[in-house]
């Protein structure tokens, strides 16, 4: 495999007369995303490095389909350039090891034309003490760990692993999401486990998961307090037929604003019964497919058999990550779907590693 | 006043991966096809297969089908299909996941000295190159065919097929014998 330089002092380095010159020089390397990056001097990545807690030249993982690995320094690096702050940085690592886990499948993910993005839901105290955005505009623009988190990986994927328009990463459109899609959770309705504990991680911890992920869909549910109806409603964008997963047993994230939230702990429901109903609620029939022009059986890989009901899951409980998260507001509620199915690529959990705290059991 | 930034740039003088001696197909090579299960994928493989039995560059061929196209064959796979194989074609490239784990596929039985070849249609030659490159390379064969076969009906297919072989024969490194029109396995 073809490896990164080891250390920080053999680092490729780039002298420049002033820090403007600096910033369009990474534009004609090619290191940007589109978008002005923050110079990264030897003591703001050095600075970045320490926030992390981890040796600079240890190994996050590697991808040997493109001969490549990336380093903590590299990650800094990139941490540094897209804006975080040194304490964002056990984030940052915590994403890296989120993305190598195999079942991400990161290499397909960089690679697809369906254009998937790195959607990430942190969960736990660390992510709200480094200022971490759970409530209105979440997903938008205005909070600073959200939006350079999710760009460090982004930046470090382009950089050390070529996922580059035009050379490794082959997305036919792309979107927003691929600049930066890290969000917190919020407070969870009362008696609801927070999504950390859900997944089997202490209270104490924080963890983020992560969702190789199409562009999100908003959904509105204003029209009364039913929870059934919500529960149908949230579905609805999971059973539309020009989805990649629809049918095919993909997975997602349920974003639940705060209304929304709280009708369904109001009538009683836990985070398992949305799993549950989500995934119930999203099955289709092979005549609703045909109805918007997708024959699953010209393409049989992709979609799952139908039951003896006739009816094709799109998504198992297990595979719907419930959070939740945003503003108050007339009832809004997101769905993010998987770009592909589980087969392809799942959902991968890590906790975070704050330096100078104790590692939880 | 002047500064020194770092770059996160890779460096590329990591050790070359090993690569076993070409080993040279007998007069009644078997050639495995690698089905990565995109639309259309198989029919127009086996319609290659029917083509090169025919042109004489295999005597018969059998289809591994891949569980995913987003994932390169699992080394148990290959190494079951490379038991029985002495020539391989991987593919159909036609999308981004599809195509760098298709040279994924080609590259490792290249690796093992099994000559091999991955059909791509034509937007995606460039990331296959690239792909290839990044994997190592190995000399494997990268053959286009147009784009894109899943609009294709059958007789569309069999046309690609058509078009695809001799130059698959050639990228192979192989020459054609006499037509044979004998059976597939």
């Amino acid at each position: 495999m073809v490896t990164p330089s080891r250390s920080l002092e053999q680092a490729d380095r780039l002298r420049c007369e002033s820090f403007e010159e600096g910033i369009e020089a990474l534009f004609e390397q090619r290191w940007s995303d589109g978008l002005p990056l923050v110079p990264a001097t030897v003591d703001a990545v050095q600075q970045m490095v320490r926030g992390g807690g981890r040796p600079p030249g240890g190994t996050l993982g590697g991808l040997e389909e493109r001969g490549r690995e990336v380093t903590v320094w590299q990650a800094a690096v990139c941490a540094v350039m897209a804006g975080c702050l040194p304490s964002y940085f056990p984030i940052v690592l915590a994403t890296w090891d989120a993305m190598f886990d195999p079942a991400f499948n990161l290499h397909a993910v960089l690679s697809s034309t369906g254009g998937a993005a790195i959607a990430a839901v942190a969960s736990g105290p660390y992510a709200a003490e480094i200022g971490m955005n759970a409530g209105a505009n979440l997903l938008g623009p205005g909070n600073r760990p959200n939006a350079t988190i999710g760009r460090a990986v982004r930046l470090g994927a382009m950089a050390a692993l070529d996922a580059r328009p035009g050379e490794l990463d082959a997305s036919s459109f792309g979107h927003a999401g691929k600049l930066t899609f890290h969000f917190r959770e919020g407070l969870s309705p009362s008696g609801w486990r927070p999504l950390r504990e859900r997944l089997g991680h202490p209270a104490s911890s924080t963890t983020v998961t992560l969702l190789p992920a199409d562009a999100p869909r908003q959904v509105v549910q204003r029209f009364g307090g039913d929870p059934d109806a919500l529960l149908r409603t949230l579905a609805a964008p999971l059973r539309d037929p020009s989805q990649n997963g629809t049918g095919t047993g993909t997975s997602c994230i349920v974003v639940l604003g705060p209304e929304h939230a709280s009708i369904l702990a109001g009538a009683g429901l836990g985070p398992s019964d949305v799993q549950a109903a989500i995934s119930e609620h999203s099955h289709v029939t092979r005549a609703e497919l045909a109805a918007a022009g997708v024959d699953p059986a010209a393409a049989t890989t992709y979609h799952r058999s139908a039951d003896a009901d006739g009816r094709i899951l799109t998504v198992a409980p297990e595979h719907v990550v419930v959070a939740c998260a945003g503003g108050a507001g007339a009832g809004w509620s997101v769905v993010i779907p998987a770009w592909a199915r589980t087969a392809t690529a799942r959902p991968t959990t890590r906790p975070v590693d704050v330096p100078g705290e104790p590692t939880p059991p | 006043m002047a500064i020194e930034l770092l770059l996160p740039t890779v460096t590329r003088t990591g050790a070359a991966r090993a690569t076993a001696a070409r080993r040279e197909p007998p007069p009644e090579a078997v050639l495995a096809l690698v089905d990565n299960t995109k639309t259309r994928a198989r029919d127009l493989l086996v319609a290659i297969g029917d083509e090169m039995v025919g042109l004489g560059a295999a005597a018969s061929y059998f289809v591994v089908t891949k569980p995913t196209a987003s994932h390169a064959l699992s080394a148990s796979a290959s190494s079951e299909m490379l038991r029985r194989a002495h020539l391989v074609v991987s593919g159909v490239g036609d999308c981004g996941a599809c195509t760098s784990c298709s040279v994924h596929d080609a590259v490792h039985c290249a690796e093992q000295g099994v000559p091999a070849a991955v059909v791509v249609t034509d937007p995606f030659v460039g990331l296959a190159e690239m792909s290839a490159t990044r994997a190592g390379s190995a000399g494997i064969g990268i053959v286009e065919v147009e784009h894109p076969i899943w609009a294709r009906d059958a007789a569309g297919v069999l046309e690609l097929a058509a078009e695809a072989a001799p130059r698959l024969v050639e990228a192979l490194g192989l020459r054609a014998a006499t037509p044979t029109g004998g059976p597939s396995a």
